[in-house]
């Protein structure tokens, strides 16, 4: 009986036209992270445009100015300032005018000044990307002056300017050591093992969710639901099928979504050099993280059943699913900046009342080896999710499905009780 | 013997008296006619004999089981709801073999199914999704939907409203036909000539009372009237 509600939710709900869109929108997304990570790998590739006008023309200013010619595509000092100008306007680049003088300046204790002009393209995360590699050039350009004028003063030993090293030893934190790495490296690290849970759990939320809500306000405009209530099967039965169907098509509905999610997101971080693995989850992390995305999928999915039955149609029903996506969205935010155990206690509890709060935690905890954590968590979820429900086919079998009045009367005389 | 029993029966909405102690019986094979004005208290009346909505007072038995017996009862009677629809995305035939599933202890499966093609009318569009169809196809859908289960007892919310006159006819020479065979029906209706075609009795309600009951033969001879639209304006009006 369940399993005919569920085909039927799935036949109903997944139609043809929703799946093309679903596609259509994936493969958008692939492209423009495959658009992305392209112009990532040309800025690592690519020299830039850089014209210096050496007006000290000295032997030190030399140095800098040759340094720095050695990133340019091409040597612009040949060119005219004007045609320099109107040729980085449409580009970009970076006009360099040493001083005259520079090295005086520089022999008498003074800094010798270079004035820098810089032509932009726009003000996007990659047009900006491009002035990093700019400040790289400076940056190894002065280190080379410098190592010239310490010559001038007889010191050939280059260690001078960096005569430290700092060496990461170890990291405690929350009682477990880790060797040989820096803070950032761990938290980039954990980041990146660790994030994609947060987006997998509001994609199927927000799926299955506004599925199972709307599928509600369906069938109460239709008055399928009365139909539905008159037919010999229990009102679990409809409750547990409305919520696993719901569910299913989330799922098939969030994996088209991924795949195009997943090949978005490579093209942000695909190039960036994978970071030492510290500790690799094992398949019993995952499976204890999968079991709690699960439940906490079903715990949602009985909120939303919980407000579809207060939709009268299936318009009012559409808005329902944004209290359950704020409510996943506070887990995410909070634990996004702080970690569990440095919240403090009223949060906590938030956090833990939450049920999208599990999982999104699970691996952080089992990377840490809190595997009590996630244990609470998943029993709380499940707890959760029977409860609710339960409450639901309580709902289920008062008038106020079909009416939407009285939901909470007691009923004296007949000993009636809703609780 | 006696398909349904209805002893007092007792509801409100709140403030809303809905039904204000109403009794009636229908016998087995019977069609039995809820006729009154908006807001009589019809659709209320058959929803709780549908076990759909809860009474506050008074007796209902459905054939042997006390309306408490709600799994008992659903599984022989058939409840079409007022102003139904359908599941849009679905096509007809998944329609009907959605709900022939939940009756296939009670059925053969694919008896229930070929009765149910058989009985719409709409033979190849059954592979069109409902969302093409017409009211009208809808409701053919519908009420093949309701019988095709071969219910002892058919529950009709105003089963041929909104239609016109063929396939309101065609959905009464249905119903007639049905309970020749043997189901036993109550419908609901405003309309007097579908109320004086269709049913071997019929019960007035108004404002959630009994007015005026009986056989539509015996009902016009006491009223000296020729067709019960002008019984109806008399006891009502
Ligand atoms: N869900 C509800 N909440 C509050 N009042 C209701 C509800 N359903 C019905 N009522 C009230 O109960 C009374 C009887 O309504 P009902 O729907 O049974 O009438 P009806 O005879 O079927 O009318 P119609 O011919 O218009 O379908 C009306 O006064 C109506 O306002
Ligand atoms: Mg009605």
């Amino acid at each position: 009986m369940v399993f005919n509600i569920i085909s039927k939710e799935v036949k109903e709900l997944l139609t043809k036209s929703t799946i093309i869109s679903l596609i259509v929108i994936s493969v958008i997304l692939g492209s423009i992270g495959k658009y992305t990570s392209n112009s990532e790998k040309e800025l690592i590739t690519k020299k830039t445009n850089i014209a210096v006008y050496d007006m000290d023309s000295t032997d030190i200013s030399l140095i800098l100015s040759n340094s720095m010619k050695n990133f340019s595509n091409e040597d612009f000092s040949k060119k005219s300032y004007e045609s320099v100008f109107e040729n980085f306007k449409k580009n970009e680049g970076i006009i360099v005018l040493i001083e005259k003088g520079f090295k005086d300046s520089i022999m008498v204790g003074k800094k010798g000044e270079v004035r820098i002009n810089w032509f932009l393209k726009g003000v996007g995360i990659f047009d900006f990307a491009s002035s990093d590699i700019f400040e790289n050039v400076i940056r190894i350009s002065k280190f080379e002056l410098m190592k010239n004028i310490l010559k001038t003063y007889r010191i050939t030993d280059e260690n001078v300017l960096d005569p430290v090293k700092f060496k990461n030893e170890s990291i405690m934190v929350k009682g477990k050591i880790f060797k040989n790495i820096s803070p950032k490296t761990l938290y980039s690290t954990l980041q990146n093992q660790t994030n994609f849970i947060p987006v997998i759990i509001m994609m199927l939320l927000i799926m299955s969710g506004s599925m199972i809500i709307s599928s509600m306000g369906l069938e109460k405009e239709n008055k399928t639901l009365e139909t539905l209530l008159t037919m010999p099967l229990k009102r679990e039965d409809i409750v547990l099928g409305k919520i696993i169907g719901g569910g299913v098509v989330g799922i098939i509905m969030a994996a088209i979504y991924m795949f195009g999610f997943y090949n978005y997101m490579k093209g942000f971080t695909g190039n960036l050099s994978t970071l030492t693995d510290l500790k690799v989850f094992n398949i019993f992390d995952y499976t204890l993280t999968g079991l709690s995305i699960f439940l906490s999928l079903l715990s949602g999915l009985s909120m939303c059943l919980l407000l579809g039955l207060f939709a009268r149609d299936y318009k009012s029903a559409q808005t329902l699913t944004l209290p359950v996506s704020i409510l996943a969205i506070i887990p995410m935010f909070l634990t996004m900046f702080k970690d569990f155990e440095t919240i403090n206690l009223p949060l906590k509890l938030l956090v833990f009342i939450i049920p999208f709060s599990h999982p999104m935690l699970s691996l952080r905890f089992l990377f840490f080896d809190q595997y009590q954590m996630v244990y609470w968590g998943i029993i709380y979820n499940l707890l959760f999710f029977i409860i609710l429900t339960y409450f639901i086919v309580k709902i289920f079998n008062t008038d106020y499905v079909i009416t939407g009045k009285n939901l909470f009367i007691f009923n004296f005389n007949k000993r009636k009780f809703f609780f | 013997m006696i398909a349904i029993s209805v002893k007092n029966l007792k509801k409100r909405f709140g403030k809303i008296e809905a039904l204000k102690g109403i009794d009636f019986e229908v016998s087995e094979g019977e069609i039995f006619g809820l006729i009154g004005p908006n807001g009589a208290g019809k659709s209320t009346c058959l929803r709780i004999i549908s076990t759909i909505l809860s009474k506050d007072d008074g007796r209902v038995k459905i054939f042997d089981y006390d309306i408490s017996q709600k799994m008992e009862i659903k599984k022989i009677i058939s409840y079409l709801p007022e102003d139904a629809g359908a599941y849009k995305n679905l096509k007809g035939i998944d329609f009907l073999k959605f709900f022939a599933q939940f009756y296939k202890e009670q059925r053969d499966f694919n008896e229930m199914v070929e009765d149910g093609i058989e009985i719409s009318l709409l033979k190849e569009r059954l592979n069109d999704k409902i969302e093409t169809y017409s009211k009208g196809m809808v409701r053919r859908l519908l009420v093949a939907r309701s019988l095709m289960v071969k219910p002892k007892l058919a529950i009709l919310d105003e089963p041929t409203s909104g239609l016109d006159v063929t396939n309101a006819t065609q959905i009464r020479n249905l119903i007639k036909k049905k309970a020749r065979e043997g189901t036993t029906f109550i419908v609901s209706s405003h309309n007097m000539l579908e109320v004086d075609y269709l049913c071997d009795r019929i019960n007035l309600i108004n404002d959630g009372l009994f007015v005026e009951g009986g056989k539509v033969k015996d009902l016009k001879e006491k009223y000296k009237v020729s067709n019960i639209e002008e019984i109806f304006i008399q006891v009502v009006g």
